[in-house]
């Protein structure tokens, strides 16, 4: 029967972590060589799994348990071919990560876990080491006790998805916490070092958290010619703008940032430094807040 | 400890079974469970005494064959034999094949049974010239028995109580009729000596072989011989244990039963087998059987008109503590396998009588089996859980 194969891969992979799982990977692996050799399956492992998920689902839904029971066959194939499909996804995101560097192909901008660096996450968690501060542009109270730095990429979904953090703790802990933003512009992302020196030429006419905002707001269509209409947009003074970008005046303060974070082990952005504490990736407010918190009032929170 | 003779609290013999508190049990023509005052009987043998029986003569293998031949009187006298007609064996299985060793049968001797005998009373009679006795609607049909019967038949061996449906056939018609030809009669009691009072005399049986797991007591069998026969039986396993001496390379055998338990036997097993013929015996067959076909109407009753389910053999009075049906549309294991999720722990499959299951096109059976220690919520919570499958189909 062909759950034997769908069985195959999923108790393989659960078997090497409990060996309760073991038991039904020896069995598929035996139906499926009996089935390869046109021989029925003798174990009883497809009629095992038909009855346990039909039994399951029929206690929440008689009609579900039912639709399984009867069709198991065509369900176990559409398994096959999602399984297939995942394999074929699993194989183009190594090939990508080994040939381009990012797991989601040259052009893409989504998040790779990979990121930047090798290792495991645990390992590049542990090697983590506050960035420097060098050209970061600050909001808040400089004076705030407790400030944040926010490495992040202008072309990264993800960095997108944090701006509202950064709206929240300011305009509830104004007085008490400060915003750095540190640009670390992904190799694998789409003008991503061209949006980086884009915002660096706005900050030359304070219109930097102005430019910021609008980049991520306009981060699924933009292009270059964009970076100029934004600044038009905005009322920027265009020629200044338009000479800054034209002469990449920032392309090595960029490089300098991406430089610092490597050095200080950044893999995936955002990644935050709250009073020099990592905090890795897109987080609820409220997590981000209780370290907040726990910043100015002095207790550590628990995590 | 249960109430007497009188009457079942069931409620409370069911505290001697920790495992219900977790299990609606229903296969106990599989394996019954163990009450406490089996378990702790054995125990004391390993706690205790933990010695050789019959051989050592220091205290500890006194002890033993003290409780082990305690264990032989009580199990004699819980089927009306003789202690020295008491035979220990492995299971049922190593009884029915003893018989078919010792009887001293030669190829050419005509075998009957029935077409619906477990494996175990079927393949060790196939290489004698077997015939097959055909049962309808679960019962034994007499007239096709008389009819097979001659003086070539030299045993017929026939199940009392069927493992398939709980169908009981006529022993004792059955027995006269092998009687009057001369025949042996070797009667598997695996699933009525556990459920039904058996007495060996009123039976009319030579042999009957039953099983100690199947009525409270550890793996464990007990094959019963009559007296007159055994003494001209030889055995057919031998070593140690069953010889008094051996000169000039020829044994000595002892007298039955020894002579047929050979090497070191298993004497938790026996005496825990008595301490589950006391318990037995204490709650009482009659209350036994009565509760069992009480649970057995009920449960019936619950999946009347369940769509696609039939139930093998006849009335739940005729079928005792068996309920056995088959759903159309839905593979018997399938179906085990399901009222295992809901909880309720059946058996499916063959129940090893794939003759009969063959010759009947019958892909397989789930089958309920009941014991002392069922109570009317196991036999609904069965019933609802067969409600919901059934309707899967």
């Amino acid at each position: 029967m062909v759950f034997c194969i769908v069985g195959l891969v999923i108790f393989g992979v659960l078997g090497i972590f409990s060996a309760k799982y073991r038991r039904y990977f020896r069995e598929s692996l035996h139906c499926m060589k009996r089935q390869l050799t046109l021989r029925p399956c003798d174990t009883q492992f497809d009629q095992e799994m038909k009855s346990k998920i039909a039994a399951s689902a029929g206690k929440k839904s008689e009609r579900l348990g039912r639709f399984i029971y009867k069709r198991f066959a065509l369900l176990s194939w559409i398994m096959i071919i999602m399984l297939a499909a995942s394999i074929a996804m699993i194989g183009f995101g190594v090939y990508s990560y080994i040939a381009f560097g990012n797991c989601n192909g040259p052009d893409s901008s989504d998040f790779c876990i990979f990121g930047v660096l090798g290792g495991s996450v645990d390992e590049r968690i542990a090697g983590l080491k506050t960035i420097d501060t060098r050209n970061g542009v600050e909001a808040g109270n400089p004076k705030a006790a407790v400030k944040i730095i926010e490495v992040g990429c202008f072309s990264c979904p993800y960095t997108k998805s944090a701006e509202s953090l950064r709206l929240q703790i300011l305009g509830k802990y104004s007085g008490n916490a400060s915003f750095i933003f540190k640009d670390m512009p992904l190799p694998s992302h789409n003008l991503s070092r061209t949006l980086a020196e884009a915002a660096k030429c706005a900050n030359e006419q304070g219109a930097y958290w102005e430019y910021h905002d609008k980049i991520f707001e306009q981060q699924e269509n933009m292009t270059e010619q964009k970076t100029r209409e934004i600044a038009e947009e905005i009322g920027m003074n265009t020629s200044q703008f338009n000479s800054c970008m034209d002469s990449r005046k920032y392309a090595a303060e960029v490089e300098q940032d991406y430089q610092d974070g490597i050095a200080a082990g950044i893999f995936a952005t955002p990644t935050y430094f709250v009073n020099g504490k990592p905090v890795i990736g897109l987080r609820a407010f409220a997590d981000l807040e209780k370290i907040v918190v726990g910043e100015i009032t002095g207790q550590c929170p628990t995590e | 400890m249960p109430d007497g003779v009188i009457s079942m609290n069931v409620e409370k013999l069911r505290q001697d079974f920790p495992v219900l508190q977790k299990h609606v049990y229903l296969d106990s023509a599989c394996m019954s469970l163990k009450p406490r005052q089996v378990v702790e009987a054995m125990n004391r043998y390993f706690l205790e005494f933990p010695s050789c029986g019959e051989r050592s003569s220091h205290k500890l293998g006194k002890m033993v064959t003290e409780e082990t031949e305690k264990a032989r009187e009580k199990t004699a006298k819980f089927i009306n034999a003789k202690d020295d007609e008491i035979i220990f064996t492995k299971n049922t299985t190593e009884g029915l094949n003893l018989a078919a060793n010792s009887l001293g049968l030669r190829e050419e001797d005509v075998v009957i049974t029935s077409d619906k005998e477990h494996n175990s009373n079927f393949l060790p009679w196939r290489r004698f010239d077997h015939k097959i006795v055909a049962t309808k609607n679960g019962e034994l049909d007499l007239k096709d028995l008389e009819s097979k019967i001659s003086k070539n038949v030299k045993v017929v061996a026939m199940q009392q109580t069927s493992n398939i449906d709980g169908m009981t056939f006529p022993i004792k018609d059955i027995s006269k009729i092998c009687h009057d030809n001369g025949s042996l009669l070797v009667v598997d009691g695996a699933q009525s000596v556990p459920h039904k009072e058996t007495d060996v005399k009123k039976l009319g049986c030579d042999v009957l072989a039953f099983s100690g797991h199947k009525m409270l007591g550890p793996s464990i069998g007990c094959v019963y011989i009559k007296k007159e026969l055994s003494e001209k039986m030889k055995p057919f396993m031998v070593g140690g244990g069953t010889v008094a001496n051996v000169t000039g390379g020829t044994p000595h055998f002892l007298k039955p039963p020894h002579m047929f338990e050979a090497g070191l036997q298993d004497y938790a097993g026996i005496i825990g087998l008595g301490a589950a013929v006391d318990y037995l015996g204490k709650v009482g067959l009659k209350n036994i059987e009565k509760h069992e076909t009480m649970l057995n109407k009920a449960m019936t009753e619950g999946i009347e008109g369940v769509k696609n389910a039939s139930i093998l053999g006849g009335s739940a009075e005729e079928r005792g503590g068996i309920l056995s049906i088959s759903i159309k549309g839905m593979k018997s294991t399938e179906a085990a396998i399901m009222l295992d999720s809901h909880g309720v722990l059946v058996r499916g499959g063959h129940h090893c009588c794939h003759n009969w299951f063959n010759t009947n096109g019958i892909g397989g059976s789930v089958r309920a089996s009941l014991y002392l220690y069922n109570n009317e919520g196991d036999a609904e919570a069965f019933a609802k859980a067969v409600k919901k499958i059934a309707a899967m189909t």
